[in-house]
Formats: structure tokens, sequence, C-alpha cells
């Protein structure tokens, strides 16, 4: 046989659903009825043979063993296989022989409500006739259903309905309506008459009553609200009766009347005023036609100097490298454009920020403080810092006049020209004589009156002059010239070898050679 | 053109056919994002849907407040949506006067709603001539800020949204001045009911005898109890 589905009304435990009740001495034990209920829920009109070997209608005093095993048999054999009857007669048989038991003793602790459902069927039963026992069965299976509707009702996952407590003076009753029960079971499908039972279906009734009240006054209140103008939607958003804007009128006619003239006269008043404002306009702008362009021109210069005053004054001054930040030019309301424009951007500071960069020693006139003292500190402070020219001068000056001769330092610590070494300086200021163009003028042994005659003439004019005299001499190189010269200077043309370098080994100015 | 019953056919700008208010689809007089929660509210996708000329008149009455977006996420206010509902409706000027005039009287927020669907929608000339009749109507107003609800005055309403670039979450379109259409000879200069009295005021200051124009009838103001 395939395992059998698992049944999702039990839990996945082996243990019984619910504890097996306590046997204490003396007293019947009290056997759970829920697994009974549900093998009459899933019978159907069967009859099975009887399992096992369990006289009827035993009035046999029932003992715990006895009870408890067909019980946990029964129970056993339900979770393997639905629908046996025999299980349930049994049981029911076993209850309904330790339920008189129990009366008799007076207990009345616990009335299991199915077990007198039960005890019911098993009266039936015990009248022996078969009819009437299934008829019976069917009773039962229909009480129990009944039972089991109204159970599931309350909750669905239990098998049996709560034990209510049945007072001493109530509970000799039980008996009685068996007995009725007994007698209209055969008649009557439904069986309701207990007390108890009645007393859950009042407590239906009742708890059917309340919700359907709450779901009225639930109703009413929405209507009212929707009557009182608050709509779904503005729920989330409640504000108090008494924080809401009041918007009736009429409650101070004389006061809104006041309030009204007042708001009009204001409103006239403005209009008025923009009106002469206009008016000024045009008899500025007719004023001003009248002036002469160097009028206006002055005009113009006060008013912006006033500005300009007016800024500088009201604003501080930007910090050192301070960035500069614009406040926007986005759409402003007038109120915040009013606001805006009072506002000192670039004069906020800080507390503890330095007004006066320049009172700070030297290594601390730097941007960010944060660096000061830490090893990736630089030297650099701004570009202009690093600038060794002359910033921008020099480009637009004629520099006429030269270097300012400075007075302040001694004598010995002045610059040795004035303004004229456009020469070469340093290394190469040293006189040099005017090169010779040619090679033949080189001769040693040439007419050194001549030479004394180049020289005279180049050293009469002076070492500072030599340019001068460079200047004045052409400086073609053509041959021509050449020619020339060498016509001139026989004694160099007719030189063989160039010119010798330990002749003109110094270059230096000889002025004692003249 | 068919009537449907969302606003569909003029909240898809692609094949407006419908009416035009200075060239363009009416709705654009409302910004793009504004016009989003408008029609992502719960109470245009509820209330709004199927409304005509009349029926609007339902959820006009049931006003209680003015105002244009309130709180964090910008949600429109029920005015706004009818509002906005008027606008894609478009409907006529005699409709438009008869609830500024007749409902208006006994319903403020539906003067207040036409107002301003007159201030988008008309003329600059029948703005001024419609419009400032009402600045003697001094009732009460419900206004719901961003923050949580103000007291405000129809009369300071309207001057709102006669002088004002702004309201209501929309931007208004831009009036020409009073001034500018006085000059063009368009427009009359306005009188005040209280204009007698303000002259008075002036000539006790100034002591120059200024000509007043003949102050209109004791102004009349509303003070009888009306629905919100």
């Amino acid at each position: 046989m395939p395992p059998p589905m698992p049944n999702p009304s039990k839990r996945m435990t082996a243990n019984p659903a619910r504890p097996v009740a306590r046997y204490r001495p003396g007293k019947a034990v009290q056997e759970d009825t829920s697994s009974e209920e549900d093998v009459s829920e899933a019978e159907s009109e069967k009859q099975s043979t009887p399992g096992p070997a369990q006289p009827r209608a035993s009035s046999f005093p029932a003992g715990a063993q006895r009870r408890q095993v067909p019980a946990q048999s029964a129970r056993k054999e339900e979770s393997e296989d639905e629908g046996f009857v025999t299980e349930e007669e049994d049981e029911g048989e076993a209850n309904g022989v330790s339920l008189p038991a129990a009366h008799v003793e007076g207990q009345g602790r616990r009335v299991v409500q199915k077990s007198t459902t039960s005890a019911i069927s098993r009266t039936t039963e015990a009248d022996g006739i078969s009819s009437t026992e299934e008829v019976g069965s069917e009773d039962s299976e229909e009480d129990s259903d009944e039972e089991e509707e109204s159970s599931s009702e309350e909750e669905p996952h239990r098998k049996f309905q709560r034990p209510t407590f049945i007072k001493k003076s109530d509970r000799g009753k039980v008996g009685s309506t068996n007995a009725d029960l007994s007698s209209n079971a055969a008649t009557n499908g439904v069986v309701s008459a207990s007390p108890a039972i009645d007393k859950i279906q009042a407590d239906e009734l009742r708890r059917k009553e309340m919700a359907d009240l709450m779901i009225k006054d639930k109703l009413e209140r929405d209507a009212a609200a929707r009557a009182a103008g608050r709509k779904g939607w503005d729920d989330d958003d409640e504000v108090a009766a008494e924080d809401m804007v009041d918007d009736t009128d009429g409650l101070d006619p004389e006061a809104e009347y006041a309030a009204w003239k007042l708001r009009e006269l204001k409103r006239l008043k403005r209009d008025r005023e923009a009106i002469e404002q206009r008016e000024k306009e045009i008899e500025e702008v007719q004023r001003r036609r009248n002036l002469t362009q160097a009028e206006r021109e002055a005009e113009d210069r006060e008013y912006l100097e006033k500005q300009k005053e007016e800024k500088e004054d009201g604003r501080g001054r930007a910090g050192f490298l301070q960035r500069y930040h614009h406040k926007g030019a986005f759409f402003q309301d007038d109120e915040t454009a009013e606001i805006l424009r009072k506002r000192d951007l670039m004069g906020a500071r800080f507390v503890d920020e330095v007004q006066n960069r320049e009172a700070l020693p030297q290594y601390m006139q730097v941007r960010d403080m944060t660096k000061l003292g830490k090893k990736g500190r630089t030297r650099y402070i701004d570009l202009k810092g690093e600038d060794t020219g002359k910033w921008g001068q020099g480009y637009d000056q004629k520099e006429r006049r030269g270097p300012k001769p400075n007075f302040d330092v001694d004598e010995r610590f002045r610059p040795d020209h004035d303004g004229g070494a456009k020469g070469p300086t340093g290394a190469n200021a040293s006189a040099v004589r005017d090169r010779r163009d040619g090679t033949a003028s080189d001769a040693p042994g040439g007419p050194r009156a001549m030479r004394n005659g180049d020289y005279g003439r180049n050293g009469g004019e002076g070492a500072d002059s030599y340019r001068l005299g460079r200047q004045s001499r052409t400086r073609s190189r053509s041959a021509s010239r050449h020619r020339d010269r060498y016509e001139d200077e026989d004694s160099r043309s007719r030189r063989k070898r160039g010119p010798s370098p330990y002749r003109d080994r110094d270059k230096r100015r000889r002025v004692d050679a003249l | 053109m068919t009537h449907r019953a969302d606003a569909s056919s003029s909240l898809d700008n692609r094949g407006y056919t419908g009416p035009l208010i200075r060239g363009a689809n009416p709705i654009t007089l409302i910004e793009t994002a504004v016009r989003d929660r408008i029609t992502e509210s719960l109470y245009w996708k509820e209330q709004c849907f199927g409304l005509n000329a009349a029926t609007l008149l339902d959820r006009a009455v049931d006003l209680s407040y003015i105002g244009g977006t309130y709180g964090v996420g910008m949600r429109p206010t029920p005015f706004l949506c009818l509002a906005f509902k008027l606008l894609t409706l478009t409907p006529e000027k005699e409709i438009v006067l008869e609830y500024l005039n007749m409902g208006g009287e006994e319903w403020k927020y539906l003067r207040a709603l036409a107002a301003f669907y007159v201030r988008l929608t008309f003329e600059p000339v029948d703005i001024y001539t419609t419009l400032e009749p009402f600045l003697t109507d001094a009732r009460k107003l419900r206004r719901r800020r961003k923050e949580g609800y103000v007291l405000v005055h129809m009369d300071e309403f309207i001057d709102e949204l006669l002088t004002k670039d702004r309201s209501c979450a929309t931007s208004l379109w831009k009036l020409p001045g009073r001034q500018q259409l006085e000059d063009l000879d368009m427009l009359e200069e306005r009188v005040s009911p209280l204009q007698a009295e303000l002259d008075e005021m002036e000539q006790d200051e100034d002591g120059d005898p200024h000509n007043g124009s003949e102050g209109g009838a004791s102004p009349v103001v509303r003070s009888s109890s009306s629905e919100g």
C-alpha cells in the first residue's frame, strides 16, 4: 500500500494532538474524543466490521488500560486509515460507559461536550437496534458535524470544543437532557437542545450582533465624515478643528468691514504711488535730456561713486585667496531678493580667521593653515611670488630713463653702470677689440703705423665706444671691401700664412700700445 | 470633438485639436511638474473623472480651501485639481461668468476657482473688468500653504491674481499692467468705492483740493455666512 497522505489538520509529530488525560485514582479517565470526531467526519455511511475484538455493549467498569489502549490504537489506526467506523464505536462504547461513572462520582469538573454527544450516540446505540444505530450514527455524525462546524468556526485547528463550566445545580440536567435527546434523536436530525450548546450558539449570535454593530458604526462614521466635508484622500493629514483656520464669515461684521477698508485703502495707495513713481521717472528723463553731456557724465560718476562707497563700506574684504562666491542669479521672490542683497558673502569669515596676513611670520603666511608643520608643505604662496620677471612691466612702457639710481645704498654697493650697460654683461663684459674682418690684417710685421692708426682709431675712441667704432664702420664682408683693404695695406695682402694666434692672444685692450 | 470622460484628449499634446488659449493647449498654462502631480493624485483620479461643467459644481461646492500644492511631496489641492479640470474642459465664457457671479454669491470657493480660471484664460481687458468688482468682496478664505493653513480674504486673493506673478503653484501669464492699458485707452481708470474717503484723507494731509471722483455707493460687504 502506498504511504498515506499527510493529514493537514494533524501535526507532524507522532504525539497525540492532545495529551492523554491524566489518570487520577478513583476517577474515571476522561477520554478525549478528537479522534472520534475526525473519524466521524470522515466516514460516510459505512459500517465496517468491528476491528479489535471488543464486546460491544459491555457494562464492564472500564479500566484505564482498556480505555487507553483502544484510544491509542484508535488514534494510530486513525492516523493510518480514515474512515474506520469501528474505532469510533468502540471508543464511544468506552466513553459511554465512562461517562455515567463520571457523573455518578459527581465530578463535573469538566464536561466535554463531545462526550455528551458521544453519550447520546452511545445511548442510541445502546438500544441495540441496528437501524437506530445507523440513525444514531447518522445523528452522531450530524451532531458531531454540527459541533464540528461550530467548533471549527471558533478554532479551526482544535477538534473539540472549549469546555464550559457547569454549576453543580445545573449538572443534573445533563442526564435529563440526554434522556430527552435520546427520544428526540430518532426524530430530529439536528440536536441542539443541550444548554451548553445553546450557550455556544447564544455566544455566537451575540458576537455576530456585535460585529454588525461595529460595522454599522464604522459606516455611520464614514458617512458623517463625508458629510462633514473631509475627503478620504485627506485622511493622512488630520487637523484638529480648533487648529483649523476658521473661514466663517459674519462673525464680526464691523471688524470685517474695517479690515476690508484698510486693505482697500492700502491697495489704492499702492496704485497711487506707482503712478507717482512713473511720473517722477518721466520727469527725470526730461531733465536729463536738458542737461549737457558733461553734466550727465558728472552725475553718473557721482552716482557710481556713491554706490561703490556704499558697497565697499557695507561689505568686508575677502580673505586671502578666498574663493569668489557668487550668490546666484536664479529666480527669487521679493523677500528673498532683499535678504540676499543685504547679505555680504565675500566678507563673511570665521571667528578665528586671519585678518591681516602680513602680520604673521612668513612661515605662517599660507593659504591653508592646516599644512603648517607638516611634511608635505611647499613654500609656494602664489604665482606672483614665483615670478622672477617684472610681472608685466616693460611691455608698453618705454625705458628711456633706465633704472633709477638708488641713493639709499652706499657708494660701494651701487651698480657699476647707470643705465648704459646694454652690451654683454658678466664674463662677456671685457672690452674686445673689433673683429677684423679679413685675415691679412693680422700680419705681425705689418705696417705698425697703419695698425697703430687702426688701433689708434679704435683706441682713441675709448673702450666703451668700441662698438660705436664698429658701428661706424660698415660691416660688409663683401669681397670688394676686402680687396680694397688688400690694396691699402700691401703687407697684409702679401701675407702667406693665416693670422697667427700668438699675436692675437691677448685680446684685451691695449691702451698702452697706443 | 468627442467629449471624453477623462482628460486624455487634452493631456496628450500631440494630437490636440481642442480650443486654444493664446495659441496653445490650455493645460500648458500649468507647469509640467505640477501637471504630473495633479494627474497622479487620488482626487483627480477619483473625483475629477467624467466631470462636465455642471457636475463640476458638485465638486466645487465641496471645496474647503484654496491653494496650490502642499506638503513635502507637492500634493495638489482639490482646488488646483478642479482648476485643471476646468482648463481641460474649457467651458464657455458665459458659464464661467455664471460661476463667478451667481454661483459665487453663495459659494465663495467657487468664486475663487472661477476667478483663477478667468485670470488664466481671459483677455487682459476682460480680466480687469471681470475681476475688479470682486475687490469689494471681503469673505474669508482658507488657504493651504506648504506648512499649514492661512487665512486670506477674497479681495486679497483677487488682488494677488491681478498683481503677482505666481499664485497657487502656477505662474500666471504676464498681465500687462493697468497703467499700460489705461495709456492705451483700452481701460478706464478704476473707481474704487472708497475713492471719496481716500481723497478726503489726502485732502487732510496735503491740503490740496483734490477733485475726487465720485465714489460709488457704499461698498457691499458679504456678511452672510456662506458655506465653505
